[in-house]
């Protein structure tokens, strides 16, 4: 049995639950066994990218801590297992206590999508998709350096009976980008809507997104603007198609 | 909002509300990166050619002194002459001097984003020096008293109706908006130019410490020009232009027009060596290289030198998501884009700078599509990291994210922090969204809804998660055979080289660390195979590149030149029926019996006049590239450079034994004993794409370049 600590990250914690207990459910489906180590609060990406590095790091070092002793950290989120991977190991280099920890849970740490793919090596065309409806696929930038936009998007492209719409530009940005959202508004919002615009020629009526940021930026103006389109994560989607999720509307 | 507009988000607002220029700069770059995505996909193994060409710059750039030494020897030992100035200012007046020194008064100028960063247009003009630029784009850009806006289509922020109106009011020729018309007009005005200017200003590419060459890239011909006409021709150049080895330019080349363009080589790729030699017939006499420091040494010792590795190909302007929206000169510098945000605080006052490290979204596009693989993310969060060191931050910002900090570290509050901002985001709520916050917040929801903290956050509920059955079903992964420890994951697609050495990432900068030099090895850079028939590849990729490729035999060469001469020198308007043949091409006497007659043939040692007066020039060539299609010609006696450059029709005669495999064999094994001042790769006719990104043929170089291949071995060698 592969023992999987699951790192929910703030926003889907705070934001998203449903998506956490779909990761959890997944997971449990094919034969993990889950924990969540409840110390766990925020892996500092925040903090780090507005230049923040201290209080990064301190974090950083909670974050090894709390995880200390799992084979496997599994996230909903892009972003936050990229700042796990690639970017704590650079901000704890010189601490002698922590730097080898910190590659250690760099090494052991994966987001949940590739996770599944990677790892675990699910055949995902033996899942029928649930939803019949059309559905796209919005790449998270921060995948970068961990999956490409195609590989990523396999997780959809490759469920059973899926109708999958690629979204044009399918790698830029939807203008999130953290606090660059509320420093720049305008900016980020010609980018959503250019993002929006793209999703609505798709025809797709349900987008995945498995970054909470992303969704929160994309799926808000989605709503202000009155379009009709649902947003899920990757785990929404395959707990919903494995029957997993009848229980949590 | 209580807080001033900053210049930059003023900048913002302008450039957002300008929907023209939104589309143009967006169309633009967008069909940049996808032309950029085939050329790259047309090539082996790009990957290794941009790990080699990051090795060999970062490598250059963490021996700087070495490299520009031995640079500086090479130029000088080659009857060029050396200035090494400290700042732009100082780098002006070394031009100005030069200029006055020899009473030099019209300036062709080829389009060099270092004469951007010293301001160099306007010191000439105060010293009395004519200059003209002489790039479509960057003339468009002077003639309209405008900025560049990219750093390699300056225009790319121009429609032709401005720039027809620009043309109709500054030149007085007649209002028209086709771009080839317009692209015509810009060529009679500036071969005025060419033909009186006395000085030649250029930047430099790339420059070869091992041989003291300068490179210079252009597609128009005006590079050509520019270099070839005046007497004297000073090029300047920020001193991290340095590259080790003739060989690297191999990797560089085959990189930066496809990182840059989507081409797989520019039109026009010349080695400069030096000053005309005694016996060229043609070349600037005097050659001045200024090597800049302007801020580089700064760079070049702290964490930022990776910057240095910058080959200002544009691939990062074109993919990113901020600039596609603004445009260039939103960012007030003369290197905008992703680049520009680093360059700016770097080279410039940082705090003036402060808006642009934070404008970014950090989405990595700039990284991904990197030549030289400069983690410009990385460094904007350095920079943003300094501004919170020295305490130039915005104070509520730094607070914020403090207090911020300090919740988000221990449970306790952070889940009192979840608690409040549910119990607050009540107020403005409509079911799980809010559509308006309050006061200070209010900017938050101005343009989007906002998700409202769930009423019971993930690790509430984990509590009757973790209660229920493991195995709901019964599938189960086949991951029995996953490594447990270790890093099994597949390589990443960008960062790959770095995550597998990840120590060397870390503190790559502030250590000194030793690069070794990588070998560029021919087995990765060549793109042919070693059974492919180079005549074959080559006449393929020549006519992928425009160029117009016949076949013939030594029998028939000069009949068949003879008629292809006769084809294209008449009907023509401009010097139709005039016809300058090299003296060394080796059916020179039968193929002017043959023309005889028909044509009017100069002589080509009647004077540089000649050749603007002309249709067509015919010449051999020194060798020929099969992968790129390129020809190679070489200055030296009896070598005129003109010839393959000013008449509007080229004639070139190629034999199977010139033609090497790749631009690796040219650089490593065929060059010529005792450069040549000048070797010049053509691959293609001379093209623009600066007016809304039309392809036009013939700006400056010849619009028609004919190519007759013999696939015979040369009888009677030149002598």
């Amino acid at each position: 049995m592969v023992d999987v600590a699951l790192f929910v990250t703030c926003l889907t914690d705070t934001f998203a639950p449903r998506v956490g207990v779909a990761v959890v459910r997944v997971l449990r489906h094919f034969g993990c066994r889950v924990r969540f180590p409840v110390g766990q609060t925020c892996c500092g990406q925040p903090a780090y990218n507005n230049g923040f590095h201290r209080e990064a790091a301190a974090m950083g070092r909670r974050m090894i801590d709390v995880f200390e002793g799992c084979d496997y950290v599994v996230t909903p989120s892009g972003s936050c297992a990229s700042m796990v991977v690639h970017h704590t190991p650079h901000l704890l280099a010189g601490d002698r206590a922590y730097a080898d920890r910190a590659r250690q849970l760099a090494a052991r740490t994966w987001e949940f999508g590739a996770f599944i793919t990677d790892v675990l090596k699910i055949d995902l065309s033996s899942i029928t998709a649930d939803p019949a409806e059309p559905v796209t696929y919005h790449y998270g930038c921060h995948l970068r350096g961990l999956q490409s936009a195609d590989q990523a998007s396999r997780c959809v492209g490759e469920l059973g009976g899926v109708v999958y719409r690629p979204l044009e530009q399918m790698d830029e940005c939807c203008g999130f980008g953290g606090a660059f959202s509320s420093l720049f508004p305008n900016i980020s919002n010609a980018m959503v809507s250019d993002k929006l615009d793209a999703i609505e020629r798709t025809g797709a009526s349900v987008v995945i997104c498995n970054e909470a940021g992303c969704a929160m930026t994309v799926e808000g103006t989605a709503r202000r603007r009155g379009m009709n389109v649902t947003f899920k994560h990757i785990a929404e989607v395959l707990a919903e198609s494995l029957g997993l999720m009848d229980d949590v509307p | 909002m209580s807080r001033c507009e900053t210049w930059f988000e003023a900048n913002v607002r302008r450039a957002l509300g300008d929907d023209a220029l939104r589309g143009a700069v967006a169309t633009a770059a967008t069909a940049k990166i996808a032309a950029r995505a085939a050329a790259v996909a047309g090539v082996r193994d790009f990957e290794a050619l941009r790990d080699l060409a990051t090795g060999i710059k970062q490598h250059t750039v963490d021996h700087l002194d070495r490299y520009v030494t031995r640079f500086i020897e090479r130029v000088e030992a080659l009857g060029g002459k050396v200035h090494v100035v400290a700042t732009p200012a100082d780098a002006n007046e070394c031009i100005v001097r030069i200029a006055r020194d020899n009473n030099l008064t019209l300036c062709a100028k080829v389009k060099s984003m270092t004469t951007e960063e010293t301001g160099l247009a306007a010191a000439l003009e105060a010293a009395g020096v004519r200059m003209v630029e002489t790039d479509l784009g960057e003339f468009i850009v002077q003639i309209d008293h405008d900025r560049p806006s990219h750093i390699v289509t300056p225009i790319i922020h121009k429609n032709r109706k401005t720039i027809a109106r620009a043309f109709a009011r500054k030149l007085g020729v007649e209002y028209t908006e086709d771009p080839q018309a317009l692209t015509t007009h810009a060529r009679r005005y500036l071969r005025d130019v060419f033909r009186r200017c006395d000085l030649g200003i250029s930047g430099v590419n790339f420059a070869v410490a091992e041989t003291g060459a300068i490179c210079i890239c252009t597609n128009e011909g005006n590079g050509r020009l520019s270099t070839t006409r005046p007497r004297v021709h000073i090029a300047l150049m920020g001193r991290e232009k340095v590259v080790p080895r003739t060989a690297d330019l191999a990797v560089f080349l085959k990189v930066l027009a496809r990182s840059s363009t989507g081409q797989p080589i520019t039109v026009y790729t010349s080695l400069i060596h030096g000053p005309r030699r005694p016996a060229d017939p043609d070349g600037p006499e005097q050659l001045h290289v200024v090597i800049l420091d302007g801020g580089r040494r700064r760079i070049e010792s702290g964490e930022y030198r990776d910057v240095l590795r910058c080959i200002r190909c544009g691939a990062c302007l074109n993919a990113c998501p901020v600039y596609r929206r603004i445009g260039g000169h939103a960012y007030e510098n003369v290197y905008p884009g992703p680049i520009g945000k680093l360059l700016a605080p770097l080279l410039n006052d940082p705090e003036h700078y402060a808006d642009l490290p934070q404008a970014s979204s950090l989405c990595g596009r700039c990284l991904e599509v990197c030549p030289v693989r400069i983690d410009i993310p990385d460094m904007l969060v350095r920079l943003r990291r300094d501004q919170v060191d020295r305490k130039t931050a915005p104070w509520g910002r730094r607070i914020a994210f403090r207090l911020a900090s300090e919740m988000l570290s221990r449970p306790w509050s952070y889940q009192f922090g979840q608690k409040l901002a549910r119990a607050c985001s009540g107020l403005g709520a409509d079911g799980d969204w809010i559509r308006s916050l309050p006061g200070p917040f209010s900017r938050l929801t101005r343009l989007r809804d906002l998700p409202r903290p769930a009423a019971r956050p993930f690790r509430q509920v984990w509590q009757e998660e973790e209660a229920m059955p493991t195995e709901r079903a019964g599938v189960r992964a086949q991951s029995d055979s996953v490594e447990r420890t270790g890093i099994s994951r597949r390589p990443c697609v960008d960062r790959a080289h770095e995550e597998s050495d990840i120590d060397s990432r870390i503190g790559r900068s502030t250590e000194s660390r030793p690069s070794p030099l990588p070998r560029v090895d021919p087995a990765v850079v060549r793109q042919t195979a070693p059974d492919d028939d180079l005549v074959s590849v080559f006449c393929a990729r020549a006519g992928d590149l425009g160029l117009h490729v016949t076949q013939s035999s030594t029998d028939a060469l000069a009949r068949d030149v003879a008629a292809l001469v006769h084809d294209v020198a008449t009907g023509a308007d401009a010097g139709a029926g005039k016809v300058v043949i090299e003296p060394s091409l080796v059916c020179r006497r039968e193929l002017e019996r043959s023309l005889a007659g028909s044509m009017e043939m100069l002589d080509p040692h009647a004077g540089d006049q000649v050749m603007f007066s002309a249709h067509v020039g015919v010449t051999g060539v020194y060798a020929a590239v099969a992968e790129t299609g390129s020809l190679v010609c070489v200055s030296g006696p009896e070598l005129w450079r003109g010839l393959s450059l000013i008449p509007p029709v080229h004639v070139a005669v190629v034999w199977q034994e010139q033609i090497v495999p790749d631009l690796i064999d040219l650089f490593t094994t065929c060059l010529p004993t005792g450069l040549p001042a000048n070797l010049t790769l053509i691959s293609g006719p001379s093209k623009t794409a600066d007016i809304e990104g039309i392809l036009i043929t013939g700006v400056h170089g010849p619009g028609n370049v004919h190519v007759v291949v013999v696939r015979e071995s040369r009888k009677d060698p030149r002598p």
